[in-house]
C-alpha cells in the first residue's frame, strides 16, 4: 500500500510526499525528516522573498489607475471573486426557479383558455392557479426577510468599514451580490404573479364594462399571456469560475484539434522524405507565427465559413470559441507535428529488421511498429502542444472576446482601476497553477507510455 | 480623495442599496402592454463608457423586462469588433457612435447598412491635455478674478504651444468616425490649428496636419497618456475625470480643457443601431426596445437621486467597471477640469431632456458634413443626397411610433416628445458652437463651405 | 544430409561514388540440415553483415545465397534471426512480443491455438513468470531471452544468431548457452552462430569458421570441433583436444591479424573498422 503510495508519488513527481511516505515507512526517517524540511523551509524561502520585494514593490509603483495592489489587497480580491463566483451559483438557481415557475404558470394559463375554448369549467384549474400562485407568494416572503437580513448586514459591515476608514475595496462582496440577486429574484417573481392577478383582473373584466374596456381587456389579456409564454435565456454575467471552465475546455479542445492534425501529418512527414521536403518550407515559415496574427485570420475565416444562420450561438460553442481554439491550435501544433516525426523517422532500424523478417506489409508495420515507437516522441510533442497552447489561448481569448479568462482579463484591464489589477493578478496566479496542473497530468501521461524513464524530465 | 469625500462615496453607495430594497415592483411593468415580439431572448454589445447607460438602466431597472425582453448586455473591446459583432449577427444591436451608422451606411468604415431610431445621450465627451502641455497654454488663457481659467477654453491657447513643440504633437481619438473625432478637430481647427485630412491615399487623416491624430481604445486612454504615446485625447466620461483623478509625478495626470457641451452645445454622442436587416425581420421586438429605452432615459434625467443609483450600478465590474466617484464626476451634473476646480454642468450628459433620445435627420446631417469636411466623403453631395441618406439611417417616425404607445400606457407625456418637429433641430444660436457658426440640418453644403479649414 | 543453406562467391560493398567500403569478399559457406556453426571474428570485421546477407535483410553486391535450392531475396520467418541487442519491441509484453511473430507466421492457427503457441514458447524459455513484463522489467538475460522465444516461436529451419550473449554476464551466458544447445536438439534447427568467442563457438558447434579481418573480409577454412556432446564446460578447459581446436582457432586468427597490421603498415593506414553507416539517432538504446 505504502510502497504503491511512494511509486506513485515518484511517477507523479509529488516529491513533497515521498519523505513523508518514507518517514511512515521508517526508511531512514531521519534522514527523510532533513529531506522533508528542505522541501518545505526552500520553497518557503523563496516564496517570502517574493512576496517580500512585492509588498515592498506595492509601496513604491504607482500605476495610472493607483498604487500596485499589495500581496493582501490580491488575497482580499481573489476571496471577493471566489464570492463572486459563489453568488454567481445562486443567481443561477433562482433563474431556474423562476423558469421553471413561468413554465407552470403558462402551461396553466393555455389550459385554461384551451377549457374555455372547449365550453368547459375553468374552477379546477384556476383554483390550481391560484394555489400555484400561492406557492409562488409563499417563495417571494420567503425572499423578502432574506433581503431583510442581508440588507441589515451589508448596512452593519458599511458602517463598520466606515469607522475602520476602508472605502478603496468592496465590503461584503458575497452579501451585496446575493442581496442583489435576491432583490432581482424577488422582482422576477412578484412580477409574474402581478401578471396573473392581471390576467385575473381582463379575464373578469372580458364580460363586463363597456366594449372599449372589454377590448382592452382582451388585447392585455393576449399580451400578457402571450408574454409569459416565451423561454428566457439566463442573461448573467457568469463568474471566474465559468471563465476558467470556458478557457480549460477551449484549451482542450484546441489541443484536440492539433493533435488531430499534427500527429498524421507528423507520421506522414516522418514515413516520407519527399512529403516532408514538400511541406517542411511551409512549416518552417508558419510555425513561428505569433497567435496574435493567426487569431485575426482564423476569425475571419471562422466568420466566413459560421455566418448568419450557421453561426454557433451556443453558451459554450459560439464562434469566439472557435476562434481562440483554432488559433491555439495553430500555434501550438507544430511541436507534435516536428516531435512526431522526429519518433517516426527515428524508428530504431532493429524494429523494422524485426518487422521484415515477420513479413509485415506496409500497414502492419505503420501500426505495429512505427506508431507505437514514437509513442514517446509523440507525447513529448503532445505535452509542449499542451503548454504553448495554454500561454496562447490567454491572448487569443482577448483578442478574440471568448469570454474565457483571457476576455475577462481584458475586460478588468478596461475597468482601470486598481481593484481590476488586482483582479487580473489573481487571473495570472490562476493561470499559473492550471497550466502547471495540465503540464503535470501531460508528465504523468508521458511517463506512462514511455518504455525509458530517462527520456521523461519533470 | 480627503475623509469627507470617502463619507459621502459610502452615503450614497448605501443610498442606492436602500433605495433598491424598496418594495418598487409591479411599478416598472403596471401598465406596460407588452408587444409581440419575434425575440425575447437579445445580445446587446456596449462599450464601457458612461453614455451606455440607457442600456444598462433598461435592464437592471425592469424596462426591457417590462416589455419581455431578455437582454443580455456584453461589454465589447472596441468599436470595429463591437460594429463587426453587430454586422454578422452575434449581437442583436449596440451602443454604437453617432458616427458608426452613417459611416457604414456610406461607407467610410466597415461597410453594412445600419439605422437607429434611438439618440442615447447629448454631450458626455471631453478634451484632456496632458498636465504640462496645459500649464504651458495656461499662460494664454484669459483668468477670472480668482484667478481660474475663464471657460471655455479655445484652442488659440494651445496654438503656440503646438508651434514651438518638438517633434509629432500626438493626439488620441476613439474612431476615425466618432464624434470625438469630428469634435477634436473641430475644436483644433476653430483655433487655427490644422488637424490633418483624410485623403483617398491617406486613410489615417495626418496630410497636411499640424498635429498627428489617432484612434485608441477609450479606456485606454488615460495610459497612454501616462506612457506620452499621446499628449491629449478626446473621448467620453469617466475617462477625462480618471486623468483628473490619476496621480503622476504628484499632478493630476492629464487636465480637460474644454467639453464638447462647450463646443458644441448639446450635440449627439451615442445612438443605439441595429442593422437594417435585422430590423426588418424583427420591427416589434425593434419597437419594444425602443419604448424601454424611451423610459430608461426619462428614469436617468428624471432626478439627481435616479443619477446616483446609475453610478452604482454602472461602476459594477461587468458594465463601465470604473471607481463610483470618478463616475459621479460626470454624472452627476458637475465637471472637475483641475483639483479644486469642480464646475456645475448640468448639462454635461444629458440622456433625456432637450428630446436628447429622438433622433434628429439634422444630427446624423452634421457628421455626414465633418465626413465630407475632412476628406472622408471625397466628392461633393447636393443637399437632398445628405437628406435622403439621413432618412436612410435616423428613423424618427419609429421612435415617435413606441413613444405614442407609451403615451397610450400613460408612461410618458406628450411634452417629453417633440410634437410636430420635421426632423430638423433650429438652426443654431450664436453661442451653440465654440466658433459662433449657425449650422441648418437643411443646408449642410453651405455650412460646409462656410468653413476656412476644409478638404477639397 | 542436404544443404540447407548456401553461399556462393558472395561480396557485399556498402557506399557509392568512390566512397565503397569493401566489406566483404567472396564468403562461401554452405550449412547442412541439422549443423550447429559458429562463425567467429574480432569485432569489426562484418560479421553482423554476414548475418543480415543470410537472413535477407541486405543483398549481396555480387554472388548468390540459396535457401533450400531458392535464392534469398528477401527476409523470411524460415530463418529466424536472434540479434545481439535483442530487438524486442518495449511497448509490449513478452507476450506481446512473441505474439506479433506468432499472429504473423502462424495463421493457420486458432486464436486459442496461437494463444498457447506463445505460452509454449514462453515456458521453453523459462520466462512464464515475466509474461506480463515489459522488456524495460527485465534483465538482460532475460530480454535475450524473449529474443529466442520469439525467434523460435516463428519455426523456423534455420535460426542466425547475432552475438546473442555478448552483453551478457558469465553466469547468464552459460545459462542461456545451455538453454540454446537443448533446444537446438529438441527441435532440430540449423543454426548459424555468430560469436567473439572462440569457447562459446567450441562449446556449442560442430564446426568454426573464423571470419578473416577486413576490408574485403573472407571466411577461413572450417575447423571442425569434433567433441561428443553434451559437452561439460568444465572438464573441457583441461581437455587436451579442446586445447587444440581452440589452439588452432586462435593462432588462426592471431596469424590473420598479425597478418592485417603489418599490410596496414605498409600502406599506413589507419586501422581498419566498418564505416559510419547508422545516423547517430539509430544508434539510441532504446531496451
Amino acid at each position: 500500500m505504502m510502497q504503491k503510495l511512494l511509486n506513485f508519488s515518484e511517477k507523479t513527481g509529488l516529491t513533497l510526499l515521498i519523505p513523508i511516505i518514507k518517514i511512515i515507512m521508517k526508511d531512514e526517517p531521519e534522514k527523510q525528516a532533513k529531506e522533508l524540511l528542505k522541501l518545505i523551509l526552500l520553497p518557503t524561502l523563496a516564496l517570502s522573498i517574493f512576496f517580500g520585494l512585492w509588498s515592498l514593490a506595492s509601496t513604491r509603483i504607482k500605476t495610472s489607475v493607483g498604487a500596485l495592489p499589495s500581496p493582501s489587497y490580491v488575497w482580499f480580491q481573489a476571496k471577493a471573486m471566489a464570492a463572486d463566483a459563489r453568488a454567481e451559483r445562486v443567481n443561477k438557481a433562482e433563474f431556474a426557479f423562476y423558469e421553471k415557475s413561468r413554465a407552470i404558470l403558462s402551461g396553466l394559463l393555455t389550459e385554461r383558455q384551451e377549457q374555455e375554448a372547449a365550453g368547459k369549467p375553468t374552477e379546477a384549474s384556476d383554483a390550481q392557479r391560484t394555489a400555484f400562485v400561492g406557492d409562488l407568494q409563499g417563495r417571494v416572503d420567503e425572499l423578502t426577510s432574506d433581503i431583510k437580513i442581508l440588507t441589515a448586514d451589508v448596512d452593519a459591515a458599511h458602517i463598520a468599514a466606515t469607522a475602520a476608514g476602508i472605502t478603496d475595496r468592496r465590503i461584503e462582496p458575497y452579501k451585496t451580490n446575493i442581496l442583489k440577486f435576491y432583490q432581482d429574484a424577488q422582482y422576477s417573481l412578484t412580477s409574474l404573479i402581478s401578471k396573473n392577478t392581471r390576467i385575473d383582473t381582463a379575464i373578469i373584466n372580458l364580460t363586463s364594462g363597456d366594449e372599449k374596456k372589454r377590448k382592452l381587456a382582451a388585447r392585455k389579456r393576449t399580451a400578457y399571456e402571450r408574454q409569459l409564454s416565451k423561454p428566457r435565456a439566463y442573461s448573467g454575467n457568469g463568474s471566474i469560475l465559468d471563465y476558467v471552465k470556458r478557457s480549460v475546455v477551449t484549451v482542450l479542445f484546441g489541443f484536440f484539434l492539433a493533435a488531430v492534425v499534427a500527429v498524421p501529418l507528423g507520421i506522414l512527414c516522418g514515413l516520407s522524405k519527399n512529403f516532408m521536403t514538400a511541406v517542411n518550407p511551409l512549416i518552417q515559415t508558419l510555425r513561428p507565427v505569433s497567435p496574435l496574427a493567426w487569431v485575426l485570420i482564423t476569425i475571419q475565416i471562422v466568420d466566413g465559413v459560421f455566418v448568419g444562420e450557421k453561426a454557433l450561438n451556443g453558451e459554450l460553442i459560439n464562434n469566439p470559441f472557435l476562434h481562440s481554439a483554432i488559433t491555439v491550435a495553430l500555434c501550438s501544433l507544430w511541436a507534435t507535428l516536428s516531435n512526431t516525426a522526429l519518433g517516426v523517422s527515428s524508428v530504431n532500424p532493429d524494429y523494422m529488421n524485426v518487422a521484415k523478417v515477420l513479413k509485415l506489409n506496409w500497414f502492419d508495420r505503420i501500426i505495429k511498429i512505427v506508431i507505437p515507437s514514437a509513442i514517446p516522441f509523440i507525447f513529448t510533442g503532445l505535452r509542449i502542444t499542451l503548454g504553448v497552447g495554454w500561454m496562447v489561448l490567454i491572448v487569443s481569448e482577448m483578442m478574440a472576446t471568448s469570454r474565457g479568462l483571457g476576455w475577462y482579463i481584458d475586460q478588468q484591464y478596461q475597468n482601470n482601476k486598481v481593484e481590476s489589477l488586482a483582479n487580473i493578478i489573481v487571473c495570472i496566479f490562476i493561470i499559473g497553477i492550471i497550466g502547471a496542473l495540465l503540464d503535470r497530468i501531460m508528465f504523468i501521461l508521458h511517463k506512462t507510455v514511455s518504455f525509458n524513464d530517462d527520456e521523461v524530465s519533470a | 480623495m480627503n475623509a469627507g469625500n470617502k463619507q459621502t462615496a459610502l452615503k450614497t453607495a448605501l443610498a442606492a442599496i436602500l433605495a433598491a430594497t424598496l418594495p418598487t415592483f409591479g411599478a416598472v411593468d403596471e401598465n406596460t402592454i407588452p408587444l409581440d415580439v419575434e425575440k425575447s431572448n437579445l445580445h446587446f454589445g456596449f462599450i464601457k463608457l458612461t453614455d451606455c447607460a440607457p442600456l444598462v438602466i433598461a435592464k437592471e431597472k425592469g424596462f426591457f423586462a417590462a416589455e419581455g425582453l431578455n437582454v443580455k448586455l456584453t461589454a465589447q473591446k472596441n468599436w470595429v469588433i463591437l460594429l463587426d459583432n453587430v454586422i454578422k449577427g452575434s449581437l442583436d444591436g449596440a451602443h454604437m457612435l453617432a458616427g458608426q451608422p452613417i459611416g457604414a451606411t456610406v461607407g467610410v468604415s466597415q461597410k453594412a447598412e445600419i439605422i437607429t431610431a434611438y439618440s442615447l445621450d447629448l454631450n458626455g465627451n471631453a478634451i484632456t491635455l496632458a498636465t504640462d502641455v496645459w500649464e504651458q497654454m495656461k499662460v494664454n488663457v484669459p483668468a477670472d478674478a480668482n484667478g481660474l481659467p475663464i471657460h471655455p477654453i479655445k484652442a488659440d491657447a494651445l496654438k503656440p504651444v503646438i508651434d514651438h513643440w518638438e517633434g509629432d504633437f500626438n493626439l488620441g481619438m476613439v474612431f476615425p468616425v466618432s464624434t470625438h473625432n469630428y469634435e477634436l478637430r473641430y475644436w483644433l481647427a476653430a483655433g487655427g490649428i490644422h488637424p490633418g485630412f483624410y485623403t483617398a491615399a491617406d486613410a489615417q487623416g495626418h496630410t497636411d496636419g499640424d498635429v498627428v491624430i489617432s484612434p485608441n481604445a477609450p479606456p485606454l486612454m488615460p495610459s497612454y497618456l501616462n506612457s506620452r504615446a499621446i499628449l491629449g485625447y478626446c473621448v467620453g466620461e469617466p475617462w477625462n475625470q480618471k486623468a483628473v483623478l490619476a496621480e503622476k509625478e504628484g499632478q493630476q495626470l492629464g487636465v480637460p480643457v474644454v467639453t464638447n457641451y462647450e463646443i458644441w452645445k448639446n450635440n449627439p454622442e451615442k445612438v443605439f443601431g441595429v442593422t437594417k436587416g435585422w430590423a426588418e425581420k424583427n420591427p416589434q421586438t425593434h419597437l419594444a426596445v425602443i419604448k424601454a429605452l424611451i423610459r430608461a432615459g426619462k428614469w436617468l434625467d428624471a432626478s439627481i437621486e435616479n443619477r446616483e443609483e446609475a453610478v452604482d450600478i454602472l461602476s459594477r465590474s461587468h458594465y463601465v467597471g470604473a471607481e463610483i466617484e470618478v463616475l459621479r464626476n460626470s454624472m452627476t451634473g458637475t465637471f472637475v477640469y483641475e483639483r479644486g476646480d469642480r464646475r456645475e454642468m448640468p448639462d454635461f450628459n444629458v440622456f433625456f431632456r432637450y428630446y436628447a433620445s429622438y433622433p434628429y435627420y439634422s444630427d446624423c446631417i452634421w457628421f455626414l458634413t465633418q465626413m465630407r469636411r475632412w476628406g472622408q466623403l471625397s466628392e461633393d453631395k447636393p443637399d437632398h443626397w445628405y437628406i435622403e441618406t439621413a432618412k436612410n439611417i435616423y428613423r424618427p417616425a419609429l421612435y415617435m411610433e413606441a413613444a405614442q404607445l407609451l403615451i397610450e400606457e400613460d408612461n410618458l407625456s406628450e411634452a417629453d416628445i417633440p410634437t410636430g418637429t420635421d426632423g430638423f433641430r433650429p438652426v443654431t444660436g450664436a453661442g451653440d458652437f465654440i466658433d459662433g457658426k449657425a449650422y441648418d440640418g437643411h443646408k449642410p453644403n453651405e455650412y460646409i463651405q462656410s468653413f476656412t479649414i476644409r478638404a477639397d | 544430409m542436404s544443404i540447407v543453406l548456401e553461399a556462393k562467391n558472395v561480396t557485399k560493398n556498402f557506399g557509392h561514388n568512390g566512397h565503397t567500403a569493401e566489406v566483404l569478399d567472396q564468403i562461401n559457406l554452405s550449412l547442412e540440415q541439422g549443423e550447429f556453426v559458429a562463425i567467429v571474428g574480432f569485432s569489426g570485421t562484418g560479421k553482423t553483415t554476414l548475418i543480415n546477407l543470410l537472413a535477407g535483410l541486405e543483398h549481396p553486391t555480387s554472388g548468390t545465397i540459396t535457401c533450400k535450392g531458392k535464392p534469398v531475396t528477401e527476409p523470411s520467418p524460415e530463418r529466424g534471426i536472434i540479434f545481439q541487442n535483442y530487438s524486442l519491441m518495449p511497448w509490449l509484453t513478452v507476450r506481446g512480443n512473441v505474439s506479433l511473430a506468432v499472429h504473423q507466421t502462424r495463421k493457420d492457427l486458432s486464436a486459442a491455438e496461437r494463444k498457447e503457441c506463445v505460452e509454449h514458447y514462453i515456458e521453453m524459455v523459462n520466462l512464464s513468470a515475466s509474461i506480463d513484463k515489459r522488456p524495460g522489467e527485465l534483465s538482460g538475460g532475460m530480454r535475450q531471452r524473449v529474443s529466442v522465444a520469439r525467434a523460435l516461436s516463428m519455426n523456423p529451419e534455420i535460426l542466425l544468431m547475432d552475438e546473442p550473449l555478448s552483453a551478457l554476464d558469465a553466469l547468464t551466458r552459460a545459462v542461456l548457452q545451455d538453454q540454446i544447445l537443448e533446444i537446438w536438439q529438441k527441435e532440430q534447427k540449423t543454426i548459424v552462430l555468430i560469436t567473439n568467442d572462440v569457447n562459446e563457438g567450441i562449446l556449442m558447434a560442430d564446426r568454426i569458421i573464423p571470419l578473416n579481418i577486413g576490408p574485403k573480409a573472407t571466411l577461413g577454412p572450417s575447423f571442425p570441433v569434433d567433441l561428443p556432446r553434451p559437452r561439460n564446460r568444465k572438464t573441457m578447459n583441461h581437455d587436451p583436444h579442446v586445447k587444440r581446436i581452440r589452439n588452432e582457432v586462435n593462432h588462426y586468427l592471431n596469424e590473420q591479424s598479425r597478418q592485417h597490421k603489418a599490410h596496414s603498415k605498409a600502406d599506413a593506414q589507419p586501422p581498419t573498422r566498418l564505416p559510419d553507416l547508422e545516423p547517430a539517432h539509430m544508434k539510441k538504446e532504446y531496451c
